[in-house]
């Protein structure tokens, strides 16, 4: 992919030539020509450093490492990978809205480098970010090199979730109603008893075998938890977004309690269970609801 | 990310605080004590800051600082002229910048002040080790410049790539100095207040004996063909022809004298080259008589050679000599009389003499002979440390004590001469010089400063007369340290006291050598201006013009400027691929063509144990093979044991595939 590389000086640089033609001026007027040599080493060195900080960009490939999750206005991290095959210094990474002030600035040696770029997203939804802007003043500072890229990044923003009352068992009315309150068995740590030679290693206690207290099994027993169900069109809420966040915060809550819950969301029907990959299907299901506000 | 305050960090700063030393070394020769004091105070002053920015000075106290040093450094300095004033004015301002400094962008503009620094110093000092200190500077200000960019990175990374960069610039540097055009001088040239030392306008007893002790170089020269005699070196710089009776000076009627100069053709002479100290004066030094060769040079009647403007750098001008040609032969009224005044009463005695000369001899020219039979037939003595003189120096001189240094006998026979009726003058400048064989050229000192006597005579015109010569011929012949008598010497020597230290022999050839590059860097980098440029575009291309000039200085900048993008290229392409691995794959691929492929997880020793139990008929071979590619895995792309393995690893493969290799039999699966 070719992308185009763009190259002027910086503010320093036409300083740089402002002090070269003072110093040509100096040594013309006194006749001096190590004056004058040192005016022309000024502008070899500002002729120069062009291809230098054009080299100090080419060739980097950039590839944008899988965006992570998070909730609306909360710092989100995109992660870049560099991969170079020479020494590079001091590149700046930044976006291209906040290209003055949230650069970041690192040098990275032959090989691959991670870096990380942080944004808080407003809205919920699917993200995709940038573009970047790639930027550099090497070697003297002399000219500014940069770039812009936009990489691939796809993360997933959540809805902010706002506190609210989560509905009791009693008054959720899922498509089970008739059968009565749904339960769903939920295993947990029960306790612990001695370990038998040729039970299997995933059910013991290893912190016990790690303080030399002995060989434990865990027992889990299942326990019946009664079911939640949420529901969109029965969530409080102003606005669709605002009903979104209120539901978010329920399902974190379910999920923190280990409460079985079931979500009712438009068209989309989760059926109750503990676990978190349920409370993530969920969270993404809220996160990309493209559903109309029901009255 | 790094917050701003800790790109200045110590690690960091100290770039600037050893470009600085470099930098003040160099302008040692118009540093203020007190501007050394304060810059040494600021630097101190910012390190013990680093860790506690809060102990700097803010904005309001910065300000009162900045004035409260450079108002009253103005107003003392500005007697001293205006660039010492600039430089004192630099090295302020850059200390407060020091200071002050707490950004990146503090220290890049502290980077370019501190250039023009450089700049400035190499105005008080041009030559090679004034401006290898500079450069010095100049590369410390880049590496700070490179640790701003790259401020993880070792100081010696920072060091090597900052010089890297300066050695890249200087193909450019040398197109833009050897083409880029010279502007001439946009204001007028300050005094700078040195004293001036050397010869002066007037002669008098003691004068040329004072410059005998100073080594200072007066000037340099070289001859285009056969160097002169030594004993012909006699450097014309001042005409002396009003005689008040004491000594002798400039004629005020001399300027207003419209003599003309008569010369040779141009290109019949012994061309020279001359390069002249700064000295503040106007004179220059010539052989008699010389045409002026090079532009700002004016020849005055009296056929020395001066510059339009004072000397406040060095000057190199070019002369032609004509040996034997007779100065004046034809002498204007005016001129005649002027060289005739004669104060009578001021030395009786001398004047009974030159009544006694007249009378016995009456043409002018067997009075010269008998004026130089009679200084030779006394016992007069050479020294620099003759006895003093009364009210009537020239009847003190030739009668009483008959003790002195050349002024004493030049003007004393010029007297002589002129109260004879020959007309006569003083001639003083330098005699001699010496002679440096690396170079090429005299170096004519202070301590080589010269009287003689110059008289006119019919037919002839003025010719030189020397009477130091009749006395002290070593003088003439040799120098003067081997002239003068064990006392004068050991004055030398006291006044010198780099003479033991010369007695070693490798020291002197090691001066000499010097000597010889400094001439060098004189004439072809410091003196090297419009008129050098124009005169190899003219041999190079047959023609001058701007645009040709324009067109060829950005000719050469295109060229270097694709030299570098090429080396740049070549620098970052990736590595050649090993040659020791690509041979080795083409075998496997051969092999595999053949039904012997290599499992990926293989290693090649297995591989060829593998194959060589499938087909003996290939064990040995793959054996060496295998050998050969290790060997040369493990030595670097580059190497040449690579490339030996290369081309052997090539040889077995021809004579693998020479080898009758059916493929493996359906029993031995090809997994």
């Amino acid at each position: 992919m070719r992308r185009n590389v763009f190259i002027l000086p910086t503010p320093f640089g036409f300083l740089w030539v402002l002090t070269a033609i003072a110093l040509y001026l100096l040594g013309s007027n006194y006749a001096n020509n190590p004056a004058l040599l040192m005016s022309f080493l000024l502008l070899g060195m500002f002729l120069l450093s062009i291809a230098p900080s054009y080299a100090n960009l080419s060739g980097l490939r950039l590839e944008a490492l899988p965006g992570d999750t998070g909730f609306a206005e909360q710092p989100l991290c995109f992660r870049l990978l560099l991969r170079s095959d020479r020494p590079r210094a001091s590149l700046g990474i930044a976006w291209i809205t906040d290209t003055e002030t949230d650069a970041i600035r690192l040098g990275m040696p032959r090989g691959s480098c991670q870096c990380e770029l942080w944004m808080t997203p407003q809205q919920r939804g699917r993200l995709r970010p940038g573009p970047v802007q790639l930027s550099s003043t090497y070697p003297l500072g002399l000219f500014r090199c940069w770039t812009y890229i936009q990489p691939a990044w796809e993360a997933l923003v959540y809805p902010k979730p706002e506190r609210c009352l989560i509905p009791s068992t009693a008054t959720g009315l899922g498509p089970e109603a008739a059968e009565g309150t749904a339960t769903v068995g939920v295993e947990t740590l029960a306790g612990l008893r001695p370990h038998l030679p040729g039970e299997p290693l995933t059910r013991v206690s290893w912190k016990h075998v790690a303080r030399g207290q002995g060989w434990y099994t865990k027992q889990f027993e299942e326990i019946q938890k009664a079911s939640l169900w949420l529901r969109f069109d029965r969530t409080p809420g102003q606005d669709r977004e605002h009903r979104l966040r209120h539901l978010c915060w329920q399902v974190l809550q379910c999920a923190q309690t280990q409460t079985p819950f079931g979500l009712v969301l438009g068209a989309q029907v989760f059926q109750p269970t503990v676990g978190t990959a349920h409370m993530k299907a969920c969270l993404q299901a809220l996160a990309l609801f493209e559903g109309v506000d029901s009255p | 990310m790094t917050p701003p305050t800790d790109r200045c960090s110590h690690r960091t700063l100290r770039w600037w605080v050893v470009a600085f030393v470099f930098l003040l070394i160099a302008m040692r020769s118009a540093l203020q004590p007190l501007t050394l004091i304060l810059a040494v105070t600021c630097c101190l002053w910012r390190f013990w800051a680093i860790q506690h920015p809060m102990r700097l000075p803010g904005r309001q106290w910065m300000s009162v600082l900045t004035l409260a040093c450079l108002v009253p450094a103005t107003l003392f300095l500005v007697p001293l002229g205006l660039q010492t004033l600039l430089a004192n004015l630099l090295v302020l301002t850059a200390s407060l910048k020091f200071l002050e400094s707490r950004r990146s962008e503090d220290l890049q503009h502290l980077s370019l002040l501190g250039y023009f620094l450089g700049g400035v110093a190499l105005l008080f000092d041009q030559s090679i080790p004034q401006t290898v200190l500079v450069g010095m500077g100049a590369l410390m200000l880049s590496g700070g410049l490179m640790a701003l960019q790259m401020p993880g990175k070792a100081w010696t990374h920072q060091l090597r790539i900052a010089a890297q960069l300066l050695i890249g610039s200087l193909p450019l540097l040398v197109a833009l100095f050897l083409l880029a055009p010279r502007l001439p001088p946009l204001w007028s040239l300050p005094s700078p207040g040195q004293a001036s030392t050397g010869l002066s306008d007037s002669v008098r007893p003691g004068d040329i004996a004072k410059l005998s002790l100073s080594q200072a170089l007066a000037f340099r020269a070289r001859f285009e063909g056969p160097r002169p005699n030594q004993q012909d070196l006699y450097w014309r710089a001042i005409v002396h022809e009003q005689f008040d009776g004491q000594g002798w000076l400039n004629h005020p009627m001399r300027s207003s004298l419209e003599q003309v100069v008569v010369l040779p053709s141009q290109g019949t002479g012994q061309a020279y080259e001359v390069i002249a100290e700064p000295s503040v004066q106007r004179w220059l030094f010539s052989l008699t008589p010389s045409r002026p060769l090079s532009d700002g040079l004016r020849i005055h009647s009296d056929y020395t050679i001066d510059s339009a403007t004072p000397l406040h750098q060095q000057l190199a001008y070019q002369a032609e000599y004509y040996p034997n040609f007779p100065v004046s032969r034809g002498l204007a009224a005016l001129e005649r009389a002027i060289n005739l005044e004669y104060p009578r009463g001021v030395n009786p005695r001398t004047e009974a003499l030159a009544a006694e000369l007249r009378q016995r001899y009456p043409t002018p020219g067997e009075r010269v002979q008998a004026g130089l039979a009679w200084i030779k037939q006394r016992p007069f003595r050479y020294t620099l440390q003759p006895p003093l003189l009364g009210a009537a120096p020239i009847d003190d001189f030739l009668f009483k004590t008959q003790a002195g240094f050349c002024e004493h006998f030049a003007s004393s026979f010029s007297a002589l001469m002129r109260a004879a009726g020959v007309p006569a003058r003083v001639i003083s400048g330098y005699q001699g010089g010496e002679y440096n064989t690396s170079g090429g050229h005299f170096s004519v000192r202070q301590a080589d400063a010269h009287a003689w006597s110059e008289v006119w005579l019919p037919k002839q015109g003025w010719i030189r007369v020397d009477p130091t010569a009749l006395v002290a011929p070593d003088r003439i012949e040799q120098g003067l340290a081997d002239a003068l008598d064990q006392p004068d010497q050991q004055l030398l020597a006291a006044a010198n006291l780099a003479t033991p230290l010369q007695r070693l022999p490798g020291v002197v050839q090691l001066q000499q050598l010097a000597a010889a590059i400094d001439f060098r860097w004189t004439t072809w980098v410091l003196n090297y201006g419009t008129a050098q440029q124009q005169a190899w575009l003219q041999k190079l291309f047959g023609q001058t013009s701007a645009l040709l000039q324009a067109s060829v200085l950005m000719g050469s900048i295109l060229v270097i400027g694709g030299g570098v993008v090429v080396l740049l290229r070549l620098r970052d392409r990736p590595l050649a691929t090993d040659p020791t691995l690509q041979r080795y794959q083409q075998i496997l691929r051969w092999l595999d063509r053949r039904g012997y492929g290599r499992q990926p997880t293989e290693t090649p020793t297995d591989y060829a144990q593998r194959v060589g139990a499938m087909m003996p008929l290939l064990a040995e071979p793959l054996q060496v093979i295998t050998h050969l590619y290790l060997q040369g895995r493990y030595s670097r792309t580059q190497d040449m044991a690579n490339h030996h393995a290369a081309q052997r690893l090539h040889q077995e493969f021809r004579r693998l595939r020479r080898l009758p290799i059916s493929s493996p039999s359906a029993g031995t699966p090809n997994r």
